[in-house]
């Protein structure tokens, strides 16, 4: 085995590793959504499968196995059908975490798969034809010209994921987005490392991509009340300080009360009156507050009115409260002039 | 000697030779108000028909004068008086109105209201031109998340018009919270449902004249506008199908969004004149 061959091995030996330590990781944490959570584990299952045929083609170019012409191209196929599956899969795991939505996300697949379809086709055709890469007399790896685009289409799903996460971003600023630099940031210098030297590292950048990710997931939790699923008070004080800075527009709020005991089963019955533009956030053992951007007191008696129904059906009693903010008043102002009040 | 008094939708029809029977629905909904005069045989006299607007937010609250009709020039006066006092008690800042009754410019005009004429955001559509729209769209099938109004729940809508609200969308109705689903149109109405909620509506309501008015045209969620889309064709198919062909809609053209959809879609139409004008109050 060459030298080059051992440290390639070695890298995607530590990306099965850290892949299969986040992927069970993974599964313990308290993602709110079980589909984010299975297209994240997911993410780390191609990435697993991918570090091992690429350990597997690598025994075999350095000869350590022997394997026949069939075998060496079915391994690569598989391969490449791997890193295939990993861009689409990235694709959509972007725009599920984006809009949490099983039904767009059902509507799109057809768009979103249809590249990955061409290139599947392409490579399964390939295994008869060598139209795309082949295997000489020496099982010598050679690409066709082809190679490069379906490579194109590959990069394209993840260029194409930060056009559509910019165009999201233009069309509606008051949606929540994840930072996927630390993603992309080992992925791609670990690609550059791929193309400037012989090492086969791309799985453990991935990877890395992917902790990191997970990184920023178990960071996000940290603003998750476990008994909820509401924000709790770090988060709070954390829109105080985007407030401060005017990067935060507070217009409403409303307080509900319910019994300390009966909090968990209030807190499910309240998600389901909650409309989608508001933060909620448990600031008490008993108490719940949600902010809003709206300027109105219909919808915020609507939502009272909603929550307090859903509630007494129950047998859980309820106390709601809301206001708006005057107009003279900061939102830190408002929150402080609210949550005194009540 | 003339009493004024509270015109509500159990009295409207009172005063019908005054209030035509689109108005006199209207008196129903939260934010419309009506004041009438009668005479010492209780006979009615005249009547003014307003609408509140921001009336339950921050902003200052506004007043729309959508009719004034008497028998003379004195009870105009005499309900204009009794007007200005409602108004100060509902902390009118502004009362406004936009008509194409010369004759209602010219009296407002004479109570202190300016005079203006412009173009009317309101564009008249007839049965032929949704026609052509529905085979211009060139949507051969409507897919079956987009649904008539009829198809969902009260819940489903009342959740959907709570997210409305809360991203501060109320299309035309500031007494959306207020209306019912019932109160618009059910068949020629359409929504679109992803994963069980509704997240896109275009709401006609259909007055008791027989128009259709367009009062909320709206999606929300990643796929909004292949939803406006197939709203708009679902609609547009439907009033071919159910009715008759000299019915009228009518869109409010009230914001850019929706000026620059109707240009493209309806080229050429325009607004009737219309006379508009306000009054500070207060």
């Amino acid at each position: 085995m060459t030298k080059i061959g051992l440290i390639s091995i070695y890298a995607n030996v530590v990306a099965i590793i850290m892949a299969l330590g986040v992927f069970v990781l993974a599964g313990r944490c308290r993602i709110k959504d079980p589909m984010e959570k299975t297209i994240f584990r997911s993410l780390l299952g191609i990435i697993m499968m991918m570090s091992v045929f690429y350990i597997l083609t690598l025994l075999r170019d350095d000869k350590v196995f022997t394997c026949n012409h069939a075998g060496a191209m079915l391994l690569e196929t598989g391969l490449e059908l791997l890193i295939s599956s990993l861009a689409v899969m990235w694709f959509i795991y972007l725009d599920y975490r984006l809009f949490h939505s099983k039904g767009h996300l059902k509507r799109a697949m057809l768009k979103i798969l249809f590249p990955f379809l061409i290139v599947l086709a392409v490579d399964l055709v390939n295994i008869f034809t060598g139209v795309l890469f082949y295997f000489d007399d020496e099982l010598i790896y050679h690409e066709r010209p082809l190679y490069i685009v379906a490579s194109v289409i590959m990069v394209g799903y993840y260029i194409g994921s930060l056009i559509y996460l910019t165009i999201c971003k233009r069309r509606d600023d008051k949606m929540k987005f994840f930072s996927v630099g630390p993603f992309f940031a080992p992925m791609v210098l670990y690609v550059l490392i791929y193309y400037f030297t012989p090492f086969a590292t791309v799985t453990l950048g991935i990877t890395v991509g992917l902790a990191l990710l997970y990184a920023e997931i178990i960071n996000e939790q940290c603003y998750q009340d476990s008994d909820t699923g509401f924000f709790n008070r770090l988060y709070l004080s954390y829109l105080r300080e985007l407030m401060e800075k005017q990067a935060y527009d507070l217009e409403s709020a409303v307080l509900i009360r319910v019994p300390e005991e009966e909090v968990q089963t209030a807190a499910g019955l309240i998600t389901k009156q909650l409309p989608d533009d508001c933060d909620t956030i448990r600031i008490g053992k008993d108490t719940v507050l949600t902010l809003a951007h709206v300027q109105d007191r219909a919808p915020l008696h609507m939502l009272a009115e909603d929550v307090e129904m859903s509630l007494e059906e129950a047998e859980i009693s309820v106390k709601v409260d809301y206001d708006l903010k005057k107009k003279k008043e900061s939102c830190t102002e408002f929150l402080d002039r609210f949550l005194g009040k009540v | 000697m003339m009493e004024l008094i509270e015109i509500t939708a159990d009295n409207g029809e009172d005063f019908s030779e005054y209030i035509d029977e689109d108005f006199q629905e209207d008196l129903e909904r939260q934010f419309f108000r009506g004041i009438g005069a009668l005479d010492d045989d209780g006979a009615a006299k005249g009547a003014i028909v307003y609408e509140l607007t921001n009336a339950e937010s921050e902003a200052d609250t506004g007043s729309r004068v959508h009719l004034l009709r008497a028998v003379d020039d004195e009870i105009k006066n005499l309900i204009m008086g009794e007007y200005g006092k409602a108004a100060a008690e509902e902390e009118v800042a502004e009362s406004f109105y936009e008509s194409e009754d010369e004759t209602l410019s010219g009296d407002l005009q004479k109570n202190g209201f300016s005079k203006e004429t412009s173009e009317s955001p309101d564009i008249i559509i007839s049965h032929a031109d949704v026609k052509r729209i529905s085979e211009s769209l060139k949507i051969k099938n409507i897919p079956p998340h987009v649904m008539p109004l009829s198809s969902i729940s009260v819940l489903q809508f009342r959740a959907f018009i709570k997210n409305c609200l809360f991203k501060g969308q109320k299309g035309l109705l500031d007494d959306l919270a207020y209306l019912p689903m019932k109160w618009f149109e059910r068949d020629v109405s359409s929504c679109v449902m992803t994963d069980d909620k509704v997240d896109g509506a275009l709401l006609l309501k259909k007055a008791p004249s027989g128009i259709l008015y367009v009062k909320l045209y709206i999606a929300f969620g990643p796929d909004y506008k292949q939803h406006l889309a197939l709203m708009m064709a679902n609609t547009a198919r439907k009033i071919v199908e159910l009715y008759p062909e000299d019915t009228k809609v009518i869109i409010r053209r009230h914001n850019e969004v929706v000026k620059k959809l109707t240009d493209k879609l309806f080229a050429g139409s325009s607004g009737r004149n219309v006379y508009s004008g306000k009054r500070k109050e207060g």
